[in-house]
């Protein structure tokens, strides 16, 4: 980055589709490393602009959720949420959330970050379109795609971590069990989270696993 | 903090308490929501012309990277040597860095998001938009309006180390010493960087003479 910065205008930056609301990278786009942001997209009323989610894992972000355009209505917890354009929601790790388009061409900016800890780039962005194969139950279809994705990005060592647990429900086993091995040696948070994944319920009795996750 | 009693804050941009700063008006997003991971502040220009983000660069150690989102209006930054619009909708980021920047209103009531932390470092409120409130009063020498304008906001949120350690060195200037030992003192048990720092602030060598002042520093 020669010029010390960068410019892009949100609207030209390529969608993303996995299924589930479509999504503007924009922390990738822009290569930013110090917080996550994205801006989701809906181009009709009634559509869903966030999806429903907790961030309830250990470590999960805090997030503040920036209605750019249009109008969303939130649902945080049981309480609906009118949010027209400049509406600002904070919301910490715990509570269910998601948000409906109230009009056409709606956007929703979400900035995120772990309080306390450097935040880390997953990458998931990168890999998101990969998640109606995994929630679809094709899981040949997922490794085949995601394999050349994880070379091309051997930053972001959460996505082996995902190859591990597609890798388990696929019933391959010693592929699992490797992905999750050299996911764990390069993101500790690997260690914490397979504990209770249910993607490894497959293989949670192998020895080789339980010597994974222990200590 | 479970799923049930987690806290969420629901705010909007136009209602913020805007206030002055270097020029521009700022309303503190993250420390109204009580945002703790990361830094976002709105600037509003209120008038074509205005300017709406401060000239700066984010020069010294751990300075942020920080992205600025175009919500409203329409803005003219001027980053280094360059000049662009920018529509609703832009992003402009910027790293760390040498980099100068900031931005002039092009239309009434435009509206810019400042979102920034730094890379590789956990997120540390230090309270900057508390202080932001008085830092042109202080700047002009006026520190009997620092306190009266910024003592009891800076006194109600304890929770921030440098809005009282300057709280502390425009009561040294302004010539109330007891005042600026006990936030001196306040402000090191919240921020360890404090005591060194007062240690050469010249903002108190009108106390540095006192002994509950040197105790405090040594």
């Amino acid at each position: 980055m020669s010029a010390g910065y960068k410019v892009a205008q949100l609207d030209e930056i390529e969608a993303l589709d996995d299924g589930r609301v479509p999504m503007r990278p924009v922390r990738h786009h822009l290569g930013i490393t110090a917080f996550g942001v994205n801006a989701f997209i809906a181009a009709r009323a009634g559509d869903r602009v966030i999806n429903e989610h907790a961030e309830d894992q250990p470590n999960d972000p805090e997030e503040l959720y920036v209605v750019v355009s249009g109008r969303a209505r939130f649902e945080v917890g049981e309480d609906t949420i009118d949010a027209p354009t400049g509406t600002l929601v904070f919301v910490p790790p715990g509570p269910r959330r998601t948000a409906f388009a109230a009009e056409d061409g709606t956007t929703v900016l979400a900035i995120g970050a772990t309080p306390g800890r450097a935040y880390e780039p997953s990458g998931w962005e990168i890999f998101a379109p990969l998640d109606p194969l995994y929630r679809s139950g094709d899981y040949e279809g997922y490794i085949e795609r995601a394999k050349p994705l994880i070379e091309a990005h051997p930053e972001f060592p959460s996505a082996l971590y995902n190859l591990a647990c597609v890798e388990s429900l696929a019933g391959l086993t010693d592929d699992a069990i490797e992905h999750l091995r050299t996911a764990i040696e390069r993101w500790p948070r690997a260690r914490e989270l397979a504990p209770t994944d249910a993607d490894f319920d497959p293989v949670r009795d192998d020895p080789r696993f339980e010597k994974l996750v222990a200590s | 903090m479970t799923a049930e009693n987690a806290v969420y804050k629901v705010g909007h941009l136009d209602d913020l308490d805007y206030y002055g700063y270097k020029e521009t008006l700022t309303g503190r997003v993250r420390h109204e929501l009580g945002i703790t991971a990361f830094g976002v502040n709105a600037w509003l220009g209120e008038n074509a012309g205005d300017r709406v983000i401060p000239e700066h660069a984010e020069d010294q150690e751990g300075d942020q990277d920080e992205l600025y989102v175009v919500v409203r209006g329409r803005a003219r930054f001027e980053v280094n040597d360059d000049k662009f619009d920018a529509p609703p909708g832009t992003l402009v980021y910027i790293p760390a860095g040498p980099t100068r920047r900031t931005a002039f209103a092009e239309q009434p009531r435009t509206m810019v998001l400042a979102v920034g932390a730094t890379a590789g470092k956990a997120y540390e409120a230090h309270g900057w938009e508390l202080w932001g409130r008085v830092h042109d009063l202080f700047q002009a020498g006026d520190y009997e309006g620092v306190i009266a304008k910024g003592r009891e906001t800076i006194e109600a949120n304890p929770q921030y180390g440098m809005p009282l350690y300057n709280l502390a060195c425009a009561e040294s200037l302004g010539g109330h010493p007891d005042d600026a030992i006990r936030h001196l003192g306040m402000a090191i048990e919240r921020w360890e960087g404090a005591r060194e720092l007062a240690r050469k602030d010249s903002d108190f060598d009108p106390i540095r003479g006192e002994p509950a002042f040197r105790e405090l520093v040594s």
